[in-house]
């Protein structure tokens, strides 16, 4: 009798261990939807862990990696030597994962007859000091700004990488979706836009950014301006079944799914 | 691929200056096709984020001590110094003249703790406790020397022009004759600023309480309350500084001098009773009045000499004083702070026996106390920026009130400061 009791403890410890096993993920926007993607699928293999997926923005997920309150932060942007130096303090070593490269295209209508831009012309372009295509040597056209809207993580990571920090002109269109950009774009003869670089298709006019033609390629050598590494920030190397999820992540198939949602893949 | 990362981490770490290098490995490894593009890409970009984690980590200690010394200021001075005393009792008996090699060391700092509070601490040599000397003299077989406490407070100051000091601080007081500028007073004190002329000139309000000795049997101990008027500043574009103050002793009157001062009494002061028993007769309620003031400056060989004239008075107008005056007279011409700059200076001075307190004046010139008086000459020559060899001659005389010997003075000294 003894013996049973005793064996139902000792499986019961042993379940316990596998079971109910939970990964808290918070952070940036941007990084959300390769989050929410890769964490449904792999849940769907691993039926007995549990991913919970936050958002709040990178200096949220970082944060709260620091509080030991999530177990991966997903940051848009490299963690600040502050952040880094209040970690050490609480006895955390935050671990860049790189899972994948948020590359921003321009583009503009196919009737458009520029090639490319300055990275200085699409600022000006966007903050309103240029509003007509004969400046740039184009046709006598008004420029039709086409935005993402401020929720987006494209929206964040245009207006830190070409706009330095300054506001969107406010007669730009904002739009709530990739596909709305990409449709409206098409659809007006004097619109520029940005979207994500996976999101160009052949409807769109690609421009060069200070001679620099976006494609995966050029992302990756880190030639073109307008892209930056998503992370996945870890308390050191990661262990256990964080380690299992951030390898399904930058595995095959969780590239595959990165690329899906439209960012540039490490494979 | 885990090995390749590790090792190029650890080229960044150890100097980011092999970033390119390190590029240049990487990309030749695409090119053979070991690794793909977004392999290299990952690899280095965690390389390099892991390297600056290191790089943030270490600053963070180093901004942690560089912080503190940011907001600390070290101070220190060092003196060697030779002196021969020439010595001749009034009564004309027998008194051998002495010869001493002398240091003087002090060091020590004032630090911010905040943008209110400030704390100071120095230490100094000193051949006793004597308040007025940190002077050391070379004897006893190499024997090790004593280093004394010679500074520590804290400063608040809840708005700029005001501050309030407790502890053993620099003197507040300003003075050319009657106190030494060794002496580092113990208590409490303020200092009210009233800026002007556009923080060209500044009229300040002084005052403090110092205790004198504290008796364990006893709640009516003596102390000191001084109160300063001053202004500092500019007339007519020549510098002036001006002060009258009045210090006020409490108990010192029939307290027995050793008691008060162990290392520095009998040194010119009436007092009645014998040897350590000896008793002040006075008390001693000075009134001072301090001055300075540069007319002129003169160009020569391409540097400026400032021509200072100062002086001071005092008196002690307790009741029934009658050796009760001291006063100061003297120029300065040049100033000794850059190399090759000079200073020459002459004053003469008469510091009758009950003028101040015996503890409160030089403790060089005739051999420190009061009832005395005479001439000082000194020259000054910078050696260096922050370092002097300087001269100093004093022809002193006793006031006959004491059994003051008659002295002449020479000492040569070198200083640096740090």
């Amino acid at each position: 009798m003894f013996r049973k009791i005793f064996m139902l403890i000792i499986t019961g410890f042993v379940l316990s261990g596998f079971a109910g096993q939970e990964i808290i993920m918070s952070g940036s926007t941007t990084v959300l939807p390769i989050a929410q993607k890769t964490a449904e699928v792999f849940m769907s293999k691993h039926p007995d862990i549990k991913i919970t997926v936050r958002g709040g923005g990178s200096g949220v997920g970082i944060a709260s990696l620091i509080d030991k309150t999530c177990d991966i932060a997903d940051s848009s942007r490299p963690i600040k030597d502050k952040e880094i130096q209040t970690a050490a303090g609480k006895g955390v070593n935050p671990k860049a994962n790189v899972i994948a490269v948020d590359g921003i295209a321009v583009v503009v209508h196919p009737s458009n007859p520029l090639d490319g831009l300055t990275s200085q012309q699409v600022k000006d372009i966007y903050t309103g000091k240029i509003s007509n295509w004969s400046e740039l040597g184009g046709s006598n056209t008004k420029i039709v700004v086409v935005s993402r809207d401020s929720a987006s993580g494209t929206f964040e990571a245009f207006g830190e990488l070409a706009l330095h920090g300054e506001k969107v002109r406010p007669d730009a269109l904002m739009q709530a979706s990739n596909q709305a950009v990409a449709t409206t774009v098409a659809q007006t003869p004097g619109a520029i836009c940005y979207v994500g670089l996976g999101y160009v298709n052949s409807s769109l006019k690609l421009l060069s950014i200070d001679g620099i033609i976006p494609s995966k390629q050029t992302v990756l050598k880190k030639q073109y301006k307008y892209a930056r590494p998503l992370f996945m920030y870890t308390d050191g190397e990661p262990k256990g079944i964080i380690k299992s999820y951030i390898d399904f992540v930058t595995g095959k198939e969780g590239q595959k799914i990165v690329e899906e949602v439209g960012f540039i893949g490490l494979h | 691929m885990r090995w390749l990362k590790v090792v190029l981490m650890m080229l960044l770490m150890v100097n980011l200056s092999f970033a390119s290098e390190v590029e240049r490995l990487v990309e030749k490894l695409v090119e053979k096709g070991i690794i793909t593009e977004g392999e290299a890409y990952k690899i280095l970009t965690e390389a390099e984020e892991e390297a600056k984690k290191q790089e943030a980590v270490a600053r963070k200690d180093t901004d942690k001590i560089s912080g503190w010394i940011k907001n600390t200021k070290f101070k220190g001075d060092a003196r060697l110094r030779y002196e021969y005393i020439g010595r001749e009792n009034q009564d004309g008996s027998y008194i051998a003249d002495r010869e001493r090699w002398r240091i003087r060391f002090r060091w020590g700092f004032d630090t911010k703790v905040n943008d209110q509070i400030e704390a100071g601490f120095r230490i100094a040599t000193g051949d006793s406790q004597d308040p007025t000397s940190a002077n050391q003299t070379l004897t006893q077989a190499f024997n090790d020397k004593y280093i004394w406490l010679d500074k520590a407070y804290i400063t608040y100051k809840p708005v700029p022009t005001l501050s309030i000091t407790g502890g053993k601080m620099t003197n507040p007081f300003y003075t050319n004759l009657i106190w030494s500028s060794d002496l580092n007073p113990e208590g409490v004190s303020f200092v009210k600023n009233f800026p002007v002329d556009e923080g060209k000139g500044n009229f300040y309000l002084l005052g403090g309480y110092f205790p004198i000795l504290e008796r364990s049997n006893d709640i009516e101990d003596p102390y000191m309350t001084g109160f300063q008027i001053g202004y500092a500043g500019k007339i007519q574009e020549k510098k002036f500084k001006a002060a009258i103050a009045y210090y006020d002793y409490y108990g010192l009157k029939d307290s027995k001098a050793s008691e008060i001062s162990p290392s520095c009494y009998n040194k010119g002061n009436t007092l009645y009773g014998a040897g350590t028993n000896a008793r002040y007769k006075y008390d001693y309620d000075i009134l001072d009045l301090s001055v300075e003031f540069t007319p002129f400056e003169f160009n020569y060989r391409d540097t400026m000499l400032p021509l200072t004239f100062y002086g001071d008075y005092g008196k002690n107008i307790a009741a029934g004083v009658k050796e009760n005056i001291g006063y100061l007279y003297g120029f300065q011409l040049g100033s000794a702070k850059k190399q090759k700059s000079w200073q020459f200076n002459y004053d003469y001075r008469r510091l009758e026996a009950d003028a101040v307190v015996e503890f409160m004046p030089d403790d060089s010139f005739a051999q420190g106390g009061t009832d005395c008086k005479g001439h000082t000459l000194g020259f000054r020559y910078a050696t260096s920026d922050n370092s002097t060899l300087g001269i100093t001659y004093m022809i002193t005389e006793g006031l006959g009130n004491t059994k003051k010997v008659d002295a002449d003075i020479l000492q040569i000294d070198y200083s640096v400061s740090f």
